[in-house]
């Protein structure tokens, strides 16, 4: 998930194509993150000194890390604390930028000091930004007081990332009684807790997450494929109700209904959480206590 | 290998699981979207093993599984749950359930739950 959020920032911001972003989340899975960039990231080394010691590795058979202690760079320590960042997110989309001769660690650190002051951003969130965690992501894109659908939201975000895509872009989530697109889901919960979880887009949008999650190629937004997104927000539904009854909330899961006939969805008061799949702008709505209902075209 | 039935509502959820039951070596004898359907299938086609889904428009899994043993005691029916709803578990295996498969599939739960019940029906 960092290396969407931070790959699509550097891309609004110019320094990446839409093209170069795509091969990029490819890369960054398989890539191996070396223990130079990870020391320049980690502020205990120069570029200039890890380029200095990769130079001496091509001439003899020592590892980064013995050489760096033996010129002095690094302790013994930091060297075992560094190698423990290997399977870092954050760290492998720098290594693939790299890799990639698209931008240095140096120059990506500056970056996300311009990504931390345009989104008012603490340190701490960055920290959270950078662990890759969707626990520790989520809240940042939550507003201010509506801690009460964490819960909710977080199990359909760890569902979709799981059944649908690893690299999910977010803008920030908002309250409101009304969120417009042209066909989409929704599914009410009742019981000892009652909620709805809705999603919806315009034309095309759903069509990826459809296609991924009922592992089908469908052309279109028609029925079938939207019969896949009824069926993603009941697992979802599921695993929320699975999650409360362990706490001894019972609740009762209704069949969800779908729509390619409307003009977007209404509720008293329902949170909407933006989210880019595969390239598509999709929302995905929360609420509690209130029932989401399907606006019809006229 | 046996006869399965699916009845579920959603074209998604049954696709899916009869890709599974079929990898497993099974046969799909039909596929059915509501209760009602489901029942009437069953009584024409008396597969091996019917997967029936517990939420569904129409009659729902529970009502569908009741006339489903009314009919036949020792049918083997898996209800499919999209939550561990304790409740809805509770009132299936009064109804006569043999097992329960959770959504979303894990292709190792369908296959662990249908070896199972057909163990039962061959002891």
């Amino acid at each position: 998930m960092v290396a969407i959020i931070l790959g699509t920032y550097l891309q609004k911001k110019g320094l990446l194509t839409y093209d170069q972003l795509e091969n990029l989340l490819l890369q960054q899975r398989k890539v191996h993150v070396k223990l130079g960039l990870i020391a320049v990231a980690e502020g205990l080394m120069t570029q200039e000194e890890a380029d200095k010691i990769n130079g001496m590795q091509a001439a003899m058979d020592k590892r980064f890390g013995d050489i760096a202690i033996e010129q002095g760079y690094l302790t013994e320590g930091e060297v075992e604390a560094l190698l423990k960042e290997q399977g870092n997110a954050y760290l492998k989309f720098a290594q693939a930028l790299e890799d990639q001769q698209l931008m240095t660690v140096e120059q990506l650190e500056q970056c996300m000091m311009d990504f931390q002051v345009e989104n008012q951003m603490t340190f701490s969130d960055m920290e959270d930004i950078k662990s890759d965690d969707v626990d520790r992501i989520l809240p940042l894109y939550i507003p201010a007081g509506q801690e009460k659908y964490l819960d909710t939201m977080g199990t359909a975000l760890r569902t979709i990332l799981r059944c649908v895509d690893t690299e999910i872009y977010l803008e920030k989530a908002y309250v409101a009684s009304e969120c417009e697109g042209e066909n989409g889901a929704i599914q009410y919960i009742d019981g000892e807790r009652r909620l709805t979880y809705g999603m919806i887009g315009r034309g095309q949008a759903l069509l990826p997450v459809a296609c991924a999650f009922g592992k089908e190629e469908f052309q279109e937004m028609n029925e079938d494929a939207l019969d896949a997104i009824g069926e993603l927000l009941n697992c979802i539904s599921g695993l929320y109700a699975n999650g409360i009854s362990r706490g001894g909330v019972c609740v009762e899961l209704y069949p969800p209904e779908y729509s390619t006939d409307i003009s977007g969805i209404t509720c008293d008061e329902m949170l909407v959480l933006p989210l880019y799949i595969k390239g598509q702008k999709i929302h995905f709505a929360v609420a509690m206590e209130n029932k989401i209902e399907m606006k019809r075209e006229a | 290998m046996a006869n399965i039935l699916i009845v579920d509502d959603s074209r998604t959820s049954r696709k899916v699981l009869r890709k599974m039951i079929e990898d497993a070596g099974h046969t799909v004898v039909e596929e059915c979207s509501n209760g009602e359907e489901g029942y009437l299938k069953y009584k024409e086609l008396k597969p091996d093993l019917v997967t029936m889904d517990i939420t569904m428009p129409k009659l729902d899994g529970l009502e569908a599984l009741q006339l489903i043993i009314k009919s036949d005691e020792d049918a083997k029916v898996i209800m499919i749950t999209a939550a561990s709803q304790k409740e809805k578990m509770i009132q299936a295996i009064k109804y006569g359930a043999s097992e329960f498969i959770a959504k979303p599939y894990d292709s190792e739960d369908v296959k662990q739950a249908i070896n199972k019940v057909l163990k039962l029906q061959n002891t």
